[in-house]
């Protein structure tokens, strides 16, 4: 009995072992409710209603209108929402940017770029 | 034995000396080699008021400031109303390529381009007159295998790619201001979408190196088995450049210490944006910030770097909003001072920031390109909005 739990034991974790090494990218460490995007930031400016938001445009291949509160960024470079770099990350479909134009006016945005986004240098 | 390498050494002198005298540029020549804008004042915008007055029709004003002989270095109103016409005279050449219809007076790189082209007189000759000056162990490089380094652009015009973003960010600021007026709710689906580039340069391993460095680039769009060119600025360009899966790898030519404004493309005409490099002698003691003055800056403050290593002219300021090029530093070297404007904030300055509201405080991190080559980034001051 003993050694068949063992060899139980043993070819569940050979079986688990080859399934991470066979398919290491069919892990998703994505966090619930968020979405990935990821390209070069194209244009940004602040929030002048909501500091400390800023409304970035993220181009190609996963881009999108962003909010972004600035300083957020917990992985490198730190330098986001500068135009020029490339960031990739997570960000959740809820978000805004008032800009003062007169009255706050709203700027719309696909959703709020989380903490979770790296950047290229520049 | 020694007298046959003292011969060598003679013979290799007297080459060195026909091969650099050349690559002085004609005194005479009115190239305009900077962007330039209303406001400015340099040198560079007598060349341009000499340029525009050289051509018929465009002349700035036919008496007084301006006028043929009496260009000046201030970029008014008159620079402008000429630039304008001169875009809309060669639209097809300067606005077309980069979706525009009417003139901006934004003396970019398409308008330098054709500018230089015309007062020139024959388009397509590069701005440097050089002999070929790639000179590994002596030879020239002429083999069709392999990267060979050529003068001017190849006929690519290297600055499309950043002209596409700055006339998508113009589009963008110009979108928002309409959207603003006309007091409806703005979507998503208002906002121009930005078109992916063929070729992306996203990144390069150094941003500085002397001759013979292999330097690494992150440029999206390459694919093995095919060739691609680098260029430096629009002064040269290494062609027969192999690509592999997503990267380029080259070793720095052997052209003149400078800061080059160094893009890809490929056999298509695709050109990806420039980014700035620095072909730097072997012997150079590099570029220290050690301050930055004041600490708090407000859009159109002037800021003033402290440290070592400026050369004379030609330094570019590399902030996270963008790059300032052709500053001069003070007499030693010790001092630069640049006016910073970034077009990210310009709205914002313009209208302020909500009653109530607390300002914008963005940390400004920046870095000092030229000759000498590349600073360590430095955390400058922090932009006040």
């Amino acid at each position: 009995m003993m050694y068949r739990n063992l060899y139980v034991s043993r070819l569940l974790c050979t079986v688990c072992v080859a399934t991470m090494v066979a398919f290491p990218f069919s892990v998703r460490a994505q966090i619930p409710g968020t979405i990935p995007f990821g390209g070069p930031v194209v244009w940004s400016m602040p929030c002048t209603c909501s500091p400390p938001l800023w409304w970035v445009i993220v181009g190609p291949p996963r881009g999108g209108v962003f909010s972004y509160a600035l300083g957020s960024q917990a992985f490198r470079n730190y330098n986001m929402p500068l135009i020029g770099i490339w960031a990739l990350g997570l960000y959740v479909p809820v978000g805004t940017c008032w800009f003062w134009f007169i009255i706050c006016v709203p700027l719309p945005v696909q959703g709020t770029i989380t903490p979770v986004v790296g950047s290229s240098l520049l | 034995m020694i007298h046959n390498q003292g011969k060598k050494t003679l013979l290799w002198m007297i080459l060195s000396v026909f091969v650099y005298i050349p690559t002085a540029t004609h005194a005479e020549d009115l190239q305009v080699t900077t962007n330039l804008v209303s406001g400015d004042r340099s040198e560079e915008v007598r060349v341009l008021q000499k340029a525009l007055n050289a051509i018929p029709g465009l002349q700035l004003t036919t008496f007084g400031p301006g006028s043929p002989g009496n260009e000046t270095n201030f970029f008014g109103a008159l620079t402008r109303r000429a630039v304008i016409s001169f875009q809309e005279m060669y639209a097809k050449d300067v606005l077309a390529p980069i979706g525009l219809t009417r003139g901006t007076g934004y003396v970019g790189p398409m308008t330098r381009q054709k500018l230089n082209e015309l007062t020139r007189g024959q388009a397509g000759v590069p701005r440097t007159t050089t002999a070929p000056v790639s000179r590994e162990n002596g030879s020239t490089q002429t083999q069709n295998t392999g990267p060979v380094l050529r003068e001017g652009s190849g006929g690519v015009n290297v600055y499309a790619g950043d002209e596409g973003l700055e006339s998508y960010q113009d589009n963008i600021v110009s979108t928002i201001r309409s959207l603003f007026r006309s007091s409806r709710d703005i979507t998503v689906d208002d906002i121009p979408e930005f078109t992916q580039d063929e070729l992306s340069l996203r990144g390069m391993t150094v941003s500085f190196g002397s001759v013979g460095a292999s330097v690494g680039m992150s440029v999206t769009g390459v694919a093995p088995n095919q060739t691609y060119r680098i260029h430096f600025g629009d002064t040269y360009h290494l062609a027969n450049v192999p690509g592999d899966a997503q990267s380029i790898v080259f070793k720095v030519p052997s052209i003149p210490p400078a800061v080059y404004d160094v893009a890809v493309s490929n056999s298509d005409g695709a050109v990806s944006r420039t980014r700035p490099f620095s072909v730097v002698s072997a012997n150079t003691d590099g570029i220290r910030i050690t301050d930055a003055r004041p600490k708090e800056v407000e859009y159109g403050d002037e800021v003033t770097l402290t440290g070592s290593g400026f050369t004379p002219a030609d330094n570019i300021v590399e902030t996270a909003f963008g790059r300032i090029t052709n500053l001069e530093s003070n007499r030693d070297g010790t001092e630069l001072t640049f006016t910073f404007k970034p077009k990210q904030v310009s709205m914002a300055a313009q209208f302020g920031r909500g009653p109530d509201t607390d300002p914008h405080e963005t940390p400004i991190t920046l870095r000092v390109f030229n000759a000498n080559g590349v600073s360590d980034f430095f955390e400058a001051f922090t932009l006040v909005i």
